[in-house]
């Protein structure tokens, strides 16, 4: 430390840009936590221009095709040279640089895993359409965290990713002022000296400890994050001329790259353990000792994480590299210093919801549009897209006939290297994702009589076992008393159908009818949406409350007969499963009014009635 | 060539390494799939596992890698080389472990038209994809539960048949495909095919781990291995060299191995009282127990080896109870105490 070196920034926002620059292939990059347009970009350039010169940016659009991502033949030189030219995609674009991934909650499954192995490897491997290839991609990956309500940026993003920032004041203040003219050039210095300090800084083994410890205090699971705190402690290191991590970087780091991933509180520490906390010598004996099994979140409720403040910049200069043994200890002070201010509410709720943290919602739209499907010959218009690359492979064999074929290129224009007709022309092909989406409509009324009911819910288990083996969705739609309710709209996920299902509560009238023309309705609409629907009915079909509302079997029935005619004329395939315990002849009317297969519960066990799904799903596949 | 890190450096995870061991000792097994949470490690085992594998035997100029000494899995030329009488010469390659990046194109997973030959020369020559660069070799799909349909349909007709037919574009070509499939992923973002699970031999679930120690450990490992790559596989080097040995050695026993016949009705047994479905629990709870018994020098497959990875090769072949919330493992394992434990009576355990 001989020369005098500018003051590093206090915030953790704009220290996080500095370390993402001296180093950047080690870090990854960050999450920028709904950030302003402005600071996203100012938080971007600044890590650009601190990298090595000619570092380059670039932003993924959200509209990117995949052959834009992963790199794809070059149209132009392709067809200019006669042999196929690859071009550099986006991720290979961004080797050395920044790459900025705006709403990044939006990315689909296919850019995404793209981008994880990019931060995994550094390279991309591209195995597309003709183009077998690896190329460098090491790149500091910014992704804009735009996300509102239960679009989540996917956790296998964020876990690839040192740091998440938050854009308070104070990070947008010190992000202006590092821009500052008089400034810059002062960062950039101290990056590129950090950049080569690094490989040499060294860290003293306990700290590594204290930091695994620190993760595991605050149920941080991935081996990833740690491995950041402790690069990110390094890069800290470097960046503040020395050559030996210190207990300061640690904290920081753990600051940094920990508390925001933080998942529990650890437990208030008890006075008289507090010397066994960092003695880490005895391995297998010690760990957990004070960390019972990861403790449920809620329960810790009571010791509300300090005020997020950040953490002051300690000026005492304690520069001890040497451990002590309550080194865990501060480092869990300064994450608990640092945690995010609704983190508690986050752990109520992720424990609400089943502990399934960052659970992403369905299936992102494609970027394609429906899954590709090869190619068809046909002409590139209308929304068609060329097929460039199975263009050139309908045209290649001809190749030899037509340039002898061709008439003497007199007329002052060379004669194409590629002779391209009409017909070669081939477009790509989507297949919208369709599946089967079964639609279960529950009797839940008081003459279904409860003890009926729990049959119904578990034949209805069992079904979903069967749907979810194959991957189809689900929606629930349950019916008693005045009217219908959508318990739940068409979805994959089967462990929430089984938890409404089980909630269900019995009782009231039978509004038949007003069942029948909810389940056509949701049936339309799941076609409309390009799945096929499969209705299956759960009722002893005796209907006593009649399509106005009103009670009485006899108005009630006709209702129902005349709903099951309507149903019937859609041509939707369906299932009526008689939940009676000997079966009832209106039940079996009404089957039949809507032209379903009929079922009695009674008679159709386990096995048969999974069985029977199976085919009437086939059935609706089919005929659907 | 990036360094890879070393196999025998890997921290823990025995399950995975020991199912991934055994696979190459005898890829009949069939595929490893990998369940687990992010960052434990997944893919660095299989990246790991390419780096330590012995060398194969293939014939030279065979754009398929063919085996000399097979006389049933060849290419069409090398068919024609073995009709002919030729013996052409073989080297040593290293066992192909190929990436099937989730956003390949069929056709440079099947193979397609060689463009650029077509173009310039007017030749029709296939261009090999994927599935002939994987043959004899692994397959690693990460996150294939995400991999799309279409690409799933094509590794299961390969790996079905093993071989590989492409007919398209005017080309038509048959070759061998054999490749021992792996796969991660992490089930909860997204369920995996049933036909493809079944695929898989064996199933591991890895797991963060839980002792401090064992992830202290973890994070030095890997942090001396990013720091200094050279230095680090310097180090492993010889630990390296003993598991390949021993997965020579293994391979070797292998045939000498029988599977006596009280081992073959336990393992009928256990998949009779678990309900799985079809032949393939069995034959696979026969070969991985031989495999293990080989791994490890024993002169003889005892229950021992059986009971030590039925779970890996049962847990993911119960699909009868898939909104229970037990785990697999523990049910396989209740079954195996059960039948083991219970005072000898006779088989005939059903569910």
């Amino acid at each position: 430390m001989s020369a005098p070196r500018p003051d590093l920034p206090g915030g953790l926002g704009a220290l996080a840009a500095l370390l993402l620059a001296v180093d950047a292939r080690g870090l990854g990059g960050a999450v920028l936590d709904h950030a302003v347009h402005e600071q996203a970009r100012l938080f971007a350039s600044l890590v650009r221009s601190w990298l090595p010169a000619g570092a380059p940016l670039r932003r993924v659009p959200s509209s990117v095709t995949a052959d834009r991502l992963y790199g794809g033949v070059d149209l132009a030189s392709t067809l200019a040279a006669g042999k196929i030219v690859a071009e550099r995609g986006v991720l290979a674009g961004a080797d050395g640089g920044v790459l900025v991934i705006p709403m990044a909650e939006r990315l689909n499954t296919s850019a995404r895993t793209a981008v994880c192995e990019v931060l995994d490897h550094g390279e991309i491997t591209v195995q597309r359409e003709g183009i077998a290839d690896r190329h460098d991609a090491r790149v500091c990956a910014l992704l804009l965290d735009e996300s509102v309500d239960d679009e989540l940026v996917h956790p296998a993003l964020k876990d690839r990713l040192a740091f998440s920032v938050r854009f308070d004041g104070r990070t947008s203040e010190e992000l202006e002022w590092m821009a500052d003219e008089t400034e810059a050039h002062h960062f950039e210095t101290l990056v590129r000296e950090a950049r080569v300090r690094l490989s040499q800084v060294s860290m003293d083994d306990e700290w590594a400890a204290a930091l695994c410890q620190t993760a595991d205090a605050f149920g941080v699971d991935s081996v990833r994050a740690t491995l950041f705190a402790l690069r990110c402690a390094r890069a800290l290191a470097a960046l503040d001329g020395r050559l030996m991590v210190t207990e300061k970087d640690a904290e920081k780091a753990a600051a940094l790259v920990l508390a925001p991933r933080a998942t529990r509180l650890p437990p208030p520490p008890p006075p008289e353990e507090e010397e066994e906390q960092g003695d880490e010598q005895q391995p297998n004996e010690q760990p957990e000792q004070n960390e019972p099994e990861p403790p449920p979140p809620p329960p810790q409720m009571e010791q509300p994480p300090e005020p997020p403040e950040p953490p002051e910049q300690k000026d005492s200069d304690d520069d001890s590299t040497q451990p002590t043994p309550d080194s865990g200890e501060l480092l869990r002070d300064a994450v608990q210093a640092a945690l995010p201010p609704n983190l508690l509410a986050q752990l109520v709720q992720n424990s609400s919801a089943g502990s399934m943290q960052g659970r992403v919602g369905e299936e992102t739209p494609n970027m394609l549009r429906g899954r590709p499907r090869g190619a068809r010959s046909g002409l590139p218009r209308g929304g068609a897209r060329l097929h460039l690359l199975e263009t050139l492979r309908a045209a290649a064999p001809w190749q030899r006939v037509r340039s002898r074929m061709a008439p003497p290129a007199g007329a002052g224009a060379p004669a194409p290297r590629v002779a391209v007709r009409r017909e070669d022309f081939r477009i790509r092909r989507f297949i919208e994702k369709t599946g089967t989406t079964v639609l279960f409509v529950v009797d839940a009324s008081g003459s279904s009589a409860l003890y009926r009911l729990a049959e119904a819910k578990g034949a209805v288990e069992l079904l979903l076992a069967e749907t979810y083996a194959r991957r189809d969705r689900v929606s629930l739609i349950a019916f008693r008393g005045q009217g219908t309710e959508v318990l739940l709209p068409p979805t994959r996920a089967l462990a929430r159908a089984k938890k409404v299902l089980a909630a269900l509560p019995g009782g009231g009238g039978t509004p038949m009818a007003h069942a029948i023309d909810a389940a056509m309705e949701q049936a339309i609409a799941t076609r409309r949406g390009g799945s096929s629907p499969l209705v299956v009915m759960m009722t002893d079909g005796r209907a006593n409350i009649a399509r106005d509302g009103t009670p009485g079997r006899k108005q009630a029935e006709q209702d129902a007969l005349a709903a099951g005619a309507r149903f019937a004329s859609q041509h939707i395939p369906a299932m009526f499963v008689d939940t009676s315990p000997r079966g009832e002849v209106v039940a079996r009317r009404l089957a039949e009014a809507m032209k379903a297969r009929y079922i009695l519960l009674p008679s159709a066990d386990a096995k048969a009635l999974g069985g029977l799904v199976k085919t009437a799903i086939q059935m609706a596949e089919g005929g659907g | 060539m990036r360094p890879v890190f070393p196999f025998s450096a890997i921290v823990g995870q025995d399950e995975m390494k020991l199912a991934l061991l055994l696979v190459a000792i005898d890829p009949s097994i069939g595929g490893v799939m990998v369940f687990g949470d992010r960052g434990t490690g997944k893919s660095t085992a299989v990246r790991a596992l390419a780096g330590l594998l012995p060398q194969m035997k293939v014939v030279q100029g065979c754009k398929y890698g063919c085996d000399p000494h097979s006389t049933t899995q060849r290419c069409d030329e090398c068919f024609k080389r073995l009709a002919d009488g030729q013996h052409p010469r073989s080297l040593l390659a290293p066992v192909p472990v190929v990436d099937l990046p989730l956003g390949a194109t069929e056709d440079r997973v099947v193979g397609a038209l060689d463009l650029e030959r077509a173009l310039t020369t007017g030749e029709k020559a296939f261009e090999p994809g994927l599935l002939a660069r994987a043959h004899r070799g692994f397959l690693y799909v990460d996150e294939v539960n995400l991999l799309e349909d279409h690409l799933v349909d094509l590794l299961l007709d390969a790996a079905a048949t093993g071989e590989n037919v492409v007919e398209r574009e005017g080309v038509s070509v048959r070759h061998p495909s054999r490749f021992v499939l792996v796969g991660s992923g992490n089930p909860e973002e997204g369920e995996l095919r049933p036909q493809l699970l079944d695929r898989f031999g064996l199933a591991v679930d890895v797991r963060t781990p839980t002792v401090i120690a064992t992830r202290i450990d973890v994070i030095k490992r890997r942090d001396a291995f990013d720091r200094d790559p050279m230095a680090f596989l310097a180090h492993w080097q010889k630990a390296d060299a003993k598991v390949r040995r021993s997965i020579e050695k293994g391979r070797a026993r292998l045939d000498e191995l029988a599977v006596p016949d009280e081992i073959l009705e336990r393992a009928a047994a256990l998949c009779a009282a678990l309900g799985t479905d079809g032949l393939r629990g069995e034959l696979t709870l026969l070969r991985t127990t031989r495999a293990l018994a080989a791994f490890e020098g024993a002169d003889s497959v005892t229950l021992e080896h059986l009971r030590r990875i039925a779970p890996m090769a049962l847990r993911h072949r119960l699909r009868r109870n898939v909104l229970d919330d037990a785990g697999s493992t523990t049910r396989v394992e209740r079954a195996v105490s059960e039948l083991w434990d219970a005072p000898a009576t006779d088989v005939g355990a059903t569910s």
